[in-house]
């Protein structure tokens, strides 16, 4: 075995010595390849850092990636997770062998007294599997006792840190005092650690009591969630489960026909299934401009390598094999690479930085993960192995070239007959392979931010900068009945109306861009019932101003009435999506539809189709019902209070505590701050892809242009004996520009085929982004010509201006 | 037919001037065959490239078949350039990158002849210096003997008046240099005048006239017999 082979690190630390002297020699091409890698790298870091937070260590729970979620799915609706049944939660934790610990949950807004103010408050009943399944002790005090999940004994608590922080300043004291959730006093018997978020994020649980008949209950209204067992599989619990919703669905054919169930691992569902896909995305755009970096290193090593072919055919003179030549070429290369990470950590915790404070508090504490985001022992690892990767990856074409020069060529060869051989097409083909890469990236990017910008349009007829919105949630034990409930909202929106700034006032259940919606199946009068699931619609109770203050354009028939109260005709206004969906080519007004056990409502009204959240595809069909004859507990006002809402946040405040001090106010605020909290996720995308673009085309311009000075400098002989045999300086200049436009015609070319079939696919992956976008796929292509021709022009222009005397004396 | 009087030539070095070419006087009659010898950096490239209009930093006046190229700007200098001259270097400089024929072809791309007139130019060259044969061949596959007659046809393939040739055998041993200058002393029968710089007293003897040059003086031959 070669002596070389038998101990392969022998001389690294000369290797290390000699490419610090090479860096030392030539600043300029060090600097370049440090300043593209650190780019990639940090870049990369923030990923790294944003996608492990996120995706793979959202939650702080033991075995993480066991963890699965358990929902129904109605494939009427469009990217579906519907909540379980009593019923079906039973039926699953008896059944199911693939998933174990099975733990139901059920999300509750409540309001929180017996604590300083009023407020609303989050918080889950969790069946008694829940905390077990965790394995999280708490910090204080206990879980629940078996006992505890009794109806009649079930009044206990154990509070979020925050909410241990924010209304008893963490006394620890806190145990076996008593707070109020909707009325109802409940003794707190444990605190959970800082930190901890399951399923999300939450104020406080209590425990899930349900007694035999409300256990036997079809509706849905339960998160499930579990853990897989040891051996199975996420596709053998998917089939498990959907055969178990299958015999559901035919035991329960009212509520459940056509639904089945889907099983995903909880990290991902945790922040949202758009949340996963985004970051994924991202991620695989990372990883392009990474390649681009590479590739412009590459191009630099190899651009320096060619002044090496003397050096290298003297050590393979003396005895060097190929291997000691690639090890010293690939060394340096990772050392430059290693220079590019350790200056990529700072751009990295830059970002990360700017990006947690750029993330409003309400937002930030639906994404779980998002304050773990840092540069932790694993990204810092991953950020190791990234540089060394990349700086195999830049260096091995070069390295693997130079290596197989042979000795007396080398010897005989000046660094001019050098450039003539194959190297000089292995930079072409990196330049072009750098600039398809750009191109598609920022195709991409640019589809995607199109896409994204689409999508965080918000379509309001009205101005959000005039509107006040605020949520009531009115507690179940204190306004029990329809009554009750209908009388407040009355009194509010009277009371509120009473102040002349404030009469636009209007309720509704679910605003659009709140983050909340609520549907109802139906049937229609004199039809059949469909095949598969009941015909459903989103359900929207609203007073008699909500169309105007809202801007929604009524288009036929008649709004809602202050008449239309509870004794009168059952009324609906409908939406125009509604009306052609369920009615089409026939007359909507005057027909009936019910809920499954309710009284015939007839369609008094159609308006125009309102967009209720950035994610829909098409609008959906809308039920809006008089606030009289269908009183929400939970409901939304909106008051068109002039230019300066904000100004109205106390009267509004004073006007609910006049009609009932103990009920506290949510989500108070300008409509404009609710809507840009709705899209702050596509704003965060669209910055991240555009901050990439915009790093790939400089990335791009780089590489081209270090390419045509380095072809220049080689060139300058040619360039001389042209000038001496009659080519004018412009001749000159426009030789070189039409190499370089050669090379990044051909690269555009390659890459706008690419970007074509990453343009269906993302379109196939990601909702919003549309494959098609002319403007899309001309700008980028023309911008990154226009670029790489001025990136050409400066060696194009000090090529012309090399006299033939200069050029050839240099020679 | 060319004609210099006072021309001079410097680098600034700081305050001081360093002269490459002092108060040159020079006349060169057309037909003429003329040598330029002179001990290494005595000015004679420089000279021979101040002729070619190659350089262009000089003072002092040029006069080429009555065109006052002192007067004339570059672009100008240029077109009188690839109408009047040829050259040949002492290293070829052919472009590694053409063949034989395409390297032929270099001059005339850059004048305005037509394809099919630029072939034919060609074509009748390879046809003259007998390298039909080697017109696919690259440089690196020719000796050096061949290089250099590629690159004296490339030289007056545009038909030029003036043929300037700096040490154009120096990089061959003797037989070829012999075949190169049989090859000047033709085309100066033919009517080309022809300004060669050479160490060569053998290659002088070629020339109707030698000028003398040391340390950017014309020390002799500055006037036609």
């Amino acid at each position: 075995m070669p002596h070389q082979f038998s101990r392969p690190f022998a001389g690294l630390k000369e290797d290390c010595v000699y490419g610090l002297r090479q860096f030392r020699r030539r600043p300029g091409f060090s600097l370049s390849a440090i300043a593209a890698l650190a780019l990639g790298i940090g870049f990369s870091t923030t990923t790294f850092s944003f996608t492990d937070a996120i995706l793979y260590r959202p939650l702080d729970i033991p075995e993480l990636d066991r963890f699965v979620q358990v929902a129904g799915v109605d494939p009427k609706i469009e990217r579906s997770s519907r909540a379980l049944a009593p019923v079906d939660f039973i039926e699953f934790r008896q059944s199911a062998r693939t998933i174990r610990e099975l733990s139901a949950a059920s999300l509750q807004v409540r309001n929180l007294t017996g604590v300083a103010d009023p407020v609303q408050a989050t918080g889950y009943s969790v069946s008694p599997e829940f905390f077990p399944s965790v394995r999280v002790q708490p910090l204080i005090g206990r879980t629940f006792l078996p006992e505890e999940f009794t109806p009649g004994r079930h009044l206990s608590v154990v509070l979020a840190h925050v909410l241990w922080r924010t209304q008893f300043g963490e006394d620890p004291g806190v145990l076996g005092r008593s707070i109020e959730i909707d009325g109802q006093k409940h003794t707190i018997v444990g605190v959970m650690p800082e930190g901890f978020r399951f399923p999300r994020a939450v104020e406080y649980w209590t425990p899930l009591a349900l007694n035999s008949s409300q256990w036997a209950f079809a509706g849905d209204y339960l998160e499930c969630y579990g853990r897989l067992a040891s051996g199975a599989t996420l596709e053998q619990a998917r089939a498990e489960f959907n055969a178990i919703a299958a015999r559901l669905a035919s035991r329960y054919p009212t509520t459940h026909r056509g639904i089945g169930a889907r099983v995903d691992l909880l990290r991902e569902r945790v922040s949202g299934d758009l949340t996963a896909t985004y970051t994924r995305l991202t991620a695989g755009a990372v990883l392009f401009l990474l390649l681009i970096a590479c590739a412009n290193v590459a191009n630099l090593q190899l651009a320096r390598v060619l002044g090496r072919v003397r050096e290298v055919a003297i050590r393979a003179s003396v005895g060097a094999g190929s291997y000691p030549i690639l090890r010293q070429i690939l060394v340096e290369s990772v050392m430059l690479s290693a220079a590019g990470a350790l200056l990529g950590l700072p751009v990295a915790a830059w970002t990360l930085a700017l990006m947690k404070a750029a993330m409003p508090p309400e937002i930030e504490r639906y994404l779980p993960g998002w304050q773990r985001m840092g540069l932790n022992t694993e990204v810092l690892l991953a950020t190791a192995v990234t540089a060394v990767g990349a700086g195999v990856l830049a260096g091995f074409g070069p390295a693997w070239w130079l290596s197989r020069r042979s000795v007396s060529a080398g010897l005989a060869e000046s660094s001019r007959a050098a450039t003539s051989g194959g190297s000089r097409k292995l930079r072409s083909a990196l330049v072009i392979g750098e600039t398809a890469l750009a191109v598609v990236l920022l195709a991409g990017a640019a589809l995607m931010v199109k896409g994204f910008r689409s999508l965080a349009a918000v379509q309001l007829n009205s101005d959000p900068d005039r509107l006040l919105v605020w949520n009531i949630s009115l507690p179940e034990s204190k306004y029990s009945s329809v009554e009750k409930v209908r009388e407040f909202h009355r009194a509010l929106l009277a009371e509120a109306a009473s102040a002349p700034a404030l009469s636009s006032v209007a309720l509704l259940a679910d605003l659009p861009y709140s983050d909340s919606s609520s549907s109802r199946y139906f049937s229609i009068e004199g039809r059949p019932a469909p095949a598969g699931p009941p015909d459903v619609a989103q359900w929207q109770p609203a007073s008699s101003r909500l169309f105007s203050t809202l801007g929604i354009p009524l288009l036929e028939g008649r709004g809602i009435a202050e008449s239309d109260v509870p004794g009168a005709l059952e009324i609906a206004v409908v939406s125009r999506q509604f009306a052609r969906r369920f009615f089409p080519g026939q007359p909507a007004i005057g027909k009936r539809i019910r809920l499954q056990r309710g009284e015939w409502i007839t369609i008094a009204g159609i308006v125009a189709d309102t967009r209720h959240d950035s994610v829909e595809r098409r609008p959906r069909p809308v039920i809006y019902r008089p606030y009289a004859q269908a009183p929400p507990q939970s409901a939304w006002f909106v008051v068109d209070a002039g230019p300066n809402p904000a100004q109205f946040a106390p009267a509004v405040r004073a006007a609910i505590r006049r009609i009932d001090p103990s009920q506290p106010v949510a989500r108070l605020q300008t409509y404009r701050r609710l809507v840009n909290n709705h899209v702050t996720g596509f704003a965060y995308i669209s910055s991240m892809l555009g901050a990439l673009g915009l790093v790939a085309l400089f990335l791009s311009i780089l590489g081209v242009y270090s390419l045509m000075a380095s072809a220049v400098g080689e060139r300058t002989r040619e360039t001389g004996i042209r000038m001496a045999l009659g080519a004018t300086a412009g001749e000159v200049l426009l030789a070189v520009l039409r190499r370089g436009a050669l090379l990044a015609a051909s690269g555009l070319l390659i890459g706008l085929a690419a970007a074509l079939a990453a343009a269906r696919f993302l379109a196939q992956v990601l909702f919003g982004v549309s494959a098609t976008g002319p403007a899309v796929f001309t700008a980028v292509p023309a911008a990154l010509a226009l670029s790489l021709l001025l990136a050409c022009l400066i060696p194009a222009r000090g090529a012309a201006s090399t006299g033939p005397v200069t050029a050839l004396r240099e020679e | 037919m060319i004609s210099l009087r006072n021309l001079d030539k410097f680098y600034q070095q700081g305050p001081d001037r360093f002269y490459v070419l002092r108060r040159i006087n020079l006349d060169i009659r057309e037909g003429e065959f003329v040598a330029i010898m002179g001990p290494s950096g005595a000015g004679k490239s420089t000279l021979l490239h101040v002729i070619g209009m190659h350089d262009t930093a000089w003072t002092g006046e040029y006069t080429l078949l009555g065109h006052q190229v002192h007067k004339l700007d570059r672009k100008r200098r240029m077109e009188l350039y690839k109408k009047y001259f040829g050259f040949v270097f002492q290293s070829y400089h052919l472009l590694d990158d053409l063949t034989v024929a395409e390297n032929l072809d270099v001059p005339l791309g850059y004048r305005d002849i037509r394809k099919s007139e630029r072939q034919a130019m060609v074509a009748d060259m390879l046809d003259r210096f007998r390298i039909v044969g080697k017109k696919d061949l690259y440089p690196n596959q020719l000796s050096g003997g061949q290089q250099q007659l590629v690159a004296v046809a490339r030289a007056i393939i545009a038909n030029p008046k003036v043929i300037l040739a700096d040490e154009p055998t120096g990089n061959l041993h003797s037989s070829q240099g012999l075949e190169i200058m049989e090859l000047f002393k033709q085309l100066n029968e033919d009517g080309a005048t022809i300004v060669m710089v050479t160490h060569s007293e053998t290659n002088a003897a070629y020339a109707h006239r030698i000028i003398q040059i040391a340390d950017g003086w014309i020390e002799s031959g500055a006037n036609a017999a």
